[in-house]
């Protein structure tokens, strides 16, 4: 293969985007040929120079707008009943005023129900073992994710935790086995998920209480700073008092501290 | 550090449960994302509130047209084929206006350097330099093909155009940046 062809394949080598025969090909011609060679590890140099530009972070403004905006879409999502109100005022409309015309209109509903509701029986008896399906499906996914927690590998423990996030409203004992997680698994990758998965589940008081109370018992930065996010998130004001006392504490990292100096101030 | 978004779901599990209404969710995308898209506009635009204004018009966009994202798709390419659109709505407002001020906060000015990365923080300056010598559509070629995940017919999808045009795009980026680069440098390519 020709010098030029190989310089056209070299871009795709940088990007990882070579088939590997080509792979092959392009190594086998660069080990040879001292020319092109010395083009590649021009490109590579600027290449892998575009690594060293910092990846800079964005202003804690930027985090906080978009929860703000997450939660004024979830409010007007909310303000969706007074519509149903509003139908109702509609439909009260409709419904006669003499008592005659009430009884006639009252009977014909009672027929068409009865026709109605004899042939939607079977449908409602469907509903019905949906229902129990659903639940069925939801006990089996806390169970699982209850035995998974358990296990001594944490790549099972991690699988343990992500199943949890798929349970809709878990059970008291699989938030106890969480939040036991978050404190007392070994592997900070376990823990930091833990930390996430909790955080959907932030909306019980009882969660809360236990992820202020789990600061104190972190002595992972990383943790700690993902907590500290995660209370500052859920506006969580009672947590200060808990923060307060983590940058009293000696043993805490300077940044950790920092973290949650920041996270003071936006919640007072 | 992006510790919320360790949540072992893909991003297109959790884009569909965001899409059945589970709006949450996206703050799992959020933290995932968001630096990223920061820095691909920040590395484009050379503004760091330009920047963070365009990374929230993208999850904005995501969570209004979330019934737009199709369950076959890729959420990468759809977030950043939002983001291309974001910023060639950038572009052109400004240019309407008139107003094509300069940066007001280059991206080098930042910190003082010590003395000991100076060398260093030369030669970053240097290839941020000739990055933004790069014409527009080559220097968001040029980032694009820098995440893994995305294929050239990935990259296509976001930015409207053929494959062949894009890897034609992503490697005469290549090529220009290197030659910038020594340009800069005072050294000769071969």
């Amino acid at each position: 293969m020709t010098c030029e062809k190989i310089k056209g394949m070299l871009p795709d080598l940088l990007t990882g985007r070579l088939d590997p025969e080509k792979l092959k090909l392009v190594g086998a011609h660069l080990s040879d040929c001292a020319a092109c060679r010395s083009a590649f590890e021009q490109l590579n140099a600027v290449w892998q120079g575009l690594d060293q530009l910092p990846e800079e972070e964005p202003s804690p403004a930027l985090r906080s707008r978009f929860y703000a905006m997450l939660h004024a879409e979830k409010a007007q999502t909310a303000v969706k009943v007074p519509l149903l109100k509003r139908m109702e005022s509609w439909a009260a409309g409709w419904w006669p005023k003499r008592p005659a015309f009430q009884f006639a209109l009252s009977v014909a509903l009672l027929i068409i129900g009865i026709v109605l509701g004899s042939r939607f029986q079977q449908s409602a008896q469907r509903n019905g073992e949906m229902a129990q399906l659903r639940d069925e499906v939801r006990d089996m996914r806390q169970m699982v994710s209850m035995s998974l927690l358990k296990q001594p590998v944490s790549s099972e423990r991690l699988r343990g935790v992500s199943f949890s996030t798929q349970v809709e409203k878990p059970n008291a004992s699989l938030l106890s086995a969480l939040l036991t997680t978050l404190n007392e698994d070994p592997s900070v990758n376990v823990r930091l998920a833990a930390v996430d998965a909790l955080f959907l589940f932030s909306d019980r008081s009882a969660v809360r209480d236990a992820l202020i109370a789990s600061l104190s018992k972190q002595t992972s930065p990383l943790v700690q700073i993902s907590l500290i996010d995660l209370l500052a998130q859920i506006r969580e004001k009672r947590s200060l008092e808990a923060l307060k006392e983590l940058i009293q504490d000696q043993k805490v990292n300077p940044t950790v501290k920092q973290h949650a100096e920041t996270k003071i101030s936006e919640l007072t | 550090m992006n510790a919320r978004g360790s949540d072992l779901s893909t991003d297109h599990e959790i884009m569909l449960a965001v899409q059945e209404g589970k709006v949450d969710k996206l703050g799992l995308l959020f933290e995932r994302h968001h630096k990223h898209l920061y820095n691909f506009f920040l590395k484009q635009t050379g503004e760091r509130q330009t920047s963070e204004d365009l990374v929230q018009d993208v999850f904005y966009r995501i969570l209004k047209y979330k019934h737009t994202y199709r369950a076959e798709g890729k959420f990468t390419t759809w977030m950043f084929s939002i983001a291309h659109n974001m910023k060639i709505n950038f572009y052109r407002k400004r240019r309407r206006r008139g107003d094509e001020t300069e940066a007001v906060d280059s991206l080098m000015d930042n910190e003082p350097n010590p003395q000991e990365q100076m060398e260093k923080e030369a030669e970053k300056a240097l290839i941020q330099k000739a990055l933004d010598m790069l014409s527009d559509d080559k220097r968001e070629a040029l980032l694009l093909s820098r995440y893994k995940d995305l294929k050239y017919e990935d990259i296509s999808d976001i930015v409207g155009c053929k494959v062949g045009t894009v890897k034609a795009r992503v490697h005469r980026a290549i090529k220009d940046l290197t030659v910038h680069y020594y340009q800069l440098t005072g050294e000769k390519t071969s």
